[in-house]
């Protein structure tokens, strides 16, 4: 125990290692905040650039951005509706209605707040239970993320803009986009008649920048006389009676965010999104309708993609298994820096772990800090007049599409979604599901299709699946609950209704 | 946007100035707007093409690759024609809805949307700077009917000199 | 208008200044495309071995992943480039098995080696809680039945070849399951939602010797330093000789037809970084082993790991067009 301790206090001991955790998350909330440029992106690059440094640096470095990134995503998508990463998604949803009510301020205060405290539970949880969560995690199959990705699905009733069929309709049409491209599994070509750019695929940024940034650009432009929201900026911290109101809201959301971002392959987006619908589906009273500037709707997904963060180390520490992108690069980093991630890591290089922990508590902190800093300063961007702000913002998507695989195709794409979002949104379908579809449409086709294959292409092993595992029953048990939570009966019981 | 404030207005008719409808309960409009069936069509074709072109895939088997576009394209052709023939129900547009054209197209729309398409075809042959401080320039110029010429020349080159600045020399990326 | 254009004209001054240098090949930054994606095996391998290379070219490389169509789209960008060297590609051995597998008509007879830098050796893994304790014991349950699920990464990839050896050696049938990749599909079969999958050693090693999964062989002539106590597959079955050595790989690659000096100056500096204490240490932490061939010799083992595999995944049914159409001799028995 007290050579844990002595392992968490080694940044404390070292001036350096502290200064590059804060200088982290400052960087990490303009990445974050970028859209199109990710924190996968940054880590990358920082693998080169510490290349030459002491791990412990490196580590401390790609810690601060890490937390700093996540915490950024939510700040555009509030101000300008464009996620600036996908685990933001849902924080658009009521972020930006709030903002354009001229809450801006309270928003990403709220935001800042509750995402400081999610990162903690994140961290606890990696601290006490980082073994016992990875084992559980790996008995998740691949039917389980199957159910996980209905349950995604379900949210389109939440953000399908009014009417669940058209709601219905984009969220296919997404998942039929995500179809596009080389079938990972077989190698087929779906959909890209010959084209090399359509058999890489489409990817679900590109989507998600044009579909909510240019197409919300263009409908801004359908009012003449556009006025930018003056902003309310006297109250941008939360009292405690608010904080602690919400409190239970955000522990949960934390918690379900740290299970899911301690699934393989599962990060802060799919944990936010889950997180966004349990909100809704559970609130009695949110403090405005759903969609329409809730803040239930931005703490739960906030709390949810924070809280995933310390999930996404809890696989990777224990048995050198990424929880996400990010995580996976940082495994790499340790192999460049003569490490050997794996299930030894922990017993080989103990110190490892809480220095981690150490390192991400210091940047939670920061993230308070910096955070609430930068809220005025933010909140201001958004009173500049849209005649100048929204050109702005179209070329942002623009660069921000390119950047992520550096490909002028993506910009074509991104700007075909623009319009495509836009009519859509004139008929009243939301641009929301069709990105959740396409971001959960691989997810639910691979997983669906090793399930068959598991149970040989029979129709009954496989359906016995669903029953036999206890996770898997657990699982569709929920979904048929919320389901049914979704009808009169139950809702008038409730008194939700 | 305005969709939702439709429904807001609505739901405030009903339930008095705290409206507590949430965007999952559906308000109906008595009359479509212009153009709504074209939609519907359009998507159930988007479905009928998915369809037709799973067809040619590998299939056979419950889990080949030609299942989930399937289910996705049948989907999107049975929600289609259920939004095609809910328009239909409603009542025609109303007498002071605007033609088809304006309705999607009201004045700036249409000017973004021209710039937009010549940034496109630009922005391969002319360098990403070129064309992208002259889609902002003249955005703005537009946009601000002529005034602060000189503001908008300025605001232009600044926001692009600080987004060459990170996404070139910070994030290292080759721009077109 | 006279203002905007002397404004936009200094914009584009000033970049353009910016980005000159003067000197010999490098004279401006080379791009380095990646063919996989980030925290991937080719994409650590890439930014292992790129701080070191710009240390001894005396130019920079910018690294970028291009993911999609198993690399062959950033195979296609190298090949549509100028051909100057300024497009290097970093890849694996994918673009091998593209012309068979019908992804694209480009392969490595496209592009000029540069090195064949690391090597690695496929180890057959399985869930410890299975029965199969030797690589014996699971041939003959293979055998059996038909019921055993092998995880692989998808028709034509490492796995998959894998398992068509064992298909024509001993007329196994597995049930395949495709996953995402290595790591995903070693994560499902350490939580029991596959039985076997042949993995490479820089993914399993860690897993092994934590007892995580059970290596039953390497498919290999001997055994591997990493992992002393695991038999070589043709310990048990001699016959495996004749498809090895075969493995996964990581390369550096340019455009055919690039200027031969070019294409020299850039052999050396791999070859230079390769031999750096700090490469060679993470070639041994990531469970490889130092190839370094350039030249003839690179070409060579492209050559012959090309038509391994390419006939392998033929005869095992999942190619969609067959290697002698493009020439692709076969592996002499």
């Amino acid at each position: 125990m007290a050579q844990n301790l002595q392992y968490f206090l080694i940044p404390f001991l070292q001036p350096e290692m502290m200064l590059l955790i804060w200088v982290g998350v400052f960087a990490g909330i303009w990445v974050g905040a970028i859209p199109g440029l990710s924190v996968t992106m940054a880590a990358s690059l920082l693998i080169s650039f510490t290349f030459s440094w002491d791990i412990n640096s490196a580590l401390a470095l790609i810690c601060g951005v890490f937390v700093g990134g996540v915490y950024g995503g939510a700040i555009t998508a509030i101000l300008i509706n464009i996620p600036g990463a996908p685990a933001a998604i849902a924080t658009a949803m009521d972020g930006y209605p709030l903002a354009q009510m001229g809450e801006a301020g309270k928003a990403i205060g709220l935001c800042t707040t509750v995402s400081v405290f999610a990162s903690f539970v994140g961290i606890v949880v990696l601290a006490v239970a980082a073994p016992v969560i990875a084992n559980f995690s790996l008995k998740f199959a691949p039917r389980d993320f199957f159910l996980l990705a209905v349950m995604g699905l379900l949210l389109i009733g939440s953000i399908g803009g009014g009417d669940p069929i058209k709601g219905i309709t984009a969220g296919a049409v997404g998942v039929l986009l995500s179809m596009v491209g080389m079938d990972p599994s077989t190698g087929e070509l779906r959909y890209t008649f010959g084209n090399l750019y359509l058999m890489a695929g489409i990817s679900f940024v590109t989507a998600m920048i044009g579909l909510f940034g240019v197409s919300e650009a263009l409908t801004q432009f359908r009012s003449s006389g556009m006025k930018s929201p003056k902003q309310n900026l006297d109250r941008i911290i939360p009292s405690w009676a608010t904080f602690l109101k919400y409190l239970p809201l955000s522990l949960r959301s934390a918690l379900l965010g740290v299970f899911i971002g301690a699934l393989p392959g599962t990060g802060g987006d799919v944990a936010a999104l889950l997180a966004y619908d349990q909100a809704k589906r559970s609130t009695k009273h949110p403090s405005r309708p759903f969609g329409k500037g809730a803040l239930e709707g931005i703490i739960a997904p906030e709390t949810a993609n924070k809280g995933a963060i310390g999930g996404a180390f809890i696989p990777m520490l224990t048995l050198g298994i990424p929880g996400d992108a990010v995580t996976a690069i940082i495994i790499g980093a340790l192999f460049i820096h003569g490490l050997k991630p794996g299930p030894m890591l922990m017993i080989e290089t103990p110190h490892l772990f809480w220095m981690i922990v150490s390192c991400l508590s210091i940047a939670s902190v920061a993230l308070m800090v910096l955070g609430l800093i930068s809220v005025k300063p933010f909140a201001k961007i958004i009173e500049i007049p849209k005649e100048i702000v929204m050109p702005v913002v179209i070329i942002l998507s623009v660069i921000g599409t390119y950047a992520i695989q550096n490909s002028v195709v993506d910009i074509f794409y991104m700007i075909g979604f623009g319009i495509i979002g836009y009519f859509l949104r004139l008929y009243g379908y939301a641009t929301g599901p069709m990105v959740l579809g396409l971001i959960l449409g691989p997810m639910l086709d691979a997983n669906y299709r090793r399930t068959m294959q598991g149970a040989e292409n029979q129709i009954l092993p496989f359906l016995q699946g669903f029953v036999t595992s206890p996770i898997s029953l657990f699982l569709t048990l929920s979904i048929v609950f919320l389901l049914f939570s979704q009808t009169a009966t139950y809702r008038r019981w409730r008194g939700l209704e | 946007m305005e969709e939702s404030k439709e429904i807001l207005a609505e739901g405030n008719a009903a339930e008095g100035a705290a409206s507590l409808k949430d965007l999952s309960t559906f308000v109906p409009e008595a009359h479509r707007k212009p153009g709504e069936l074209g939609i519907a069509a359009i998507t159930f074709l988007i479905g009928a093409l998915g369809y037709y072109f799973a067809l040619d895939m590998t299939s056979g088997e419950y889990s080949s690759p030609s299942v989930f576009p399937k289910l996705a394209s049948t989907v999107i052709m049975l929600c289609s024609a259920v939004n095609f023939f809910r328009a239909v129900k409603r009542e025609k547009p109303e007498a002071t809805a605007p033609s088809l054209a304006r309705f999607l197209f009201p004045g700036d729309v249409v000017v973004v949307l021209c710039f937009l398409v010549v940034y496109c075809i630009a922005l391969p042959k002319l360098h990403f700077v070129v064309s992208s401080f002259a889609f902002l320039a003249l955005g703005m110029i537009y946009l601000q009917r002529g005034k602060h010429i000189v503001r908008a020349l300025l605001v232009s080159a600044a926001s692009l000199a600080v987004l060459v600045a990170v996404f070139r020399y910070l994030f290292l990326v080759i721009l077109p | 208008m006279k203002r905007s254009c002397v404004l936009f004209l200094s914009v584009l001054l000033m970049l353009s200044a910016a980005s000159m240098g003067f000197a010999a090949y490098p004279e401006k930054t080379i791009q380095g495309y990646i063919m996989w994606g980030a925290g991937g095996g080719t994409d650590n391998f890439a930014r292992a071995i790129t701080p070191l290379v710009e240390k001894h070219l005396g130019g920079s490389i910018v690294l970028q992943n291009k993911v999609g169509a198993s690399g062959a789209l950033a195979t296609t960008l190298v090949v549509n480039s100028a051909g100057d060297g300024y497009s290097l590609l970093y890849g694996a051995e994918n673009p091998a098995n593209y012309r068979v597998l019908g992804l694209s008509p480009l392969s490595f007879h496209d592009l000029e080696p540069i090195t064949v830098a690391v090597e690695g050796a496929v180890v057959i893994c399985v869930n410890p809680e299975t029965p199969y304790k030797t690589m014996k014991d699971l041939v003959e349950a293979a055998k059996e039945s038909k019921k055993i699920r092998m995880a692989t990464s998808g028709v034509g990839g490492l796995p998959y070849v894998a398992g068509a050896m064992m298909k024509n050696i001993h007329g196994t049938d597995f049930n395949y399951i495709q996953f995402d990749g290595d790591g995903p599909g070693a994560t499902a079969v350490m939580g029991g939602h596959a039985d076997v999958m042949p993995l490479a050693l820089s993914t399993s090693v860690e897993y092994i010797r934590a007892g995580r999964l059970r290596g039953l062989a390497v498919l290999a002539t001997k055994r591997v330093p990493q992992l002393p106590d695991l038999p070589c597959i043709t310990e048990v079955y001699p016959e495996y000789a004749q498809y090895l050595p075969w493995g996964p790989f990581y390369g550096v690659f340019v455009k055919k037809g690039t200027p031969a000096d070019v294409v020299a100056k850039l052999s050396d500096a791999f070859t230079k970084a390769m031999a750096e204490p700090r490469f060679e240490e993470y070639v041994r932490n990531s469970g490889g082993f130092k190839n370094g061939s350039t030249g003839a010799e690179a070409v060579k083992f492209l050559e012959k790991f090309e038509s391994t595999a390419s006939w392998l995944i033929f005869n095992a049914g999942g190619a969609k067009k067959s290697p002698a159409e493009f020439g692709i001799p076969e592996p002499r028995k």
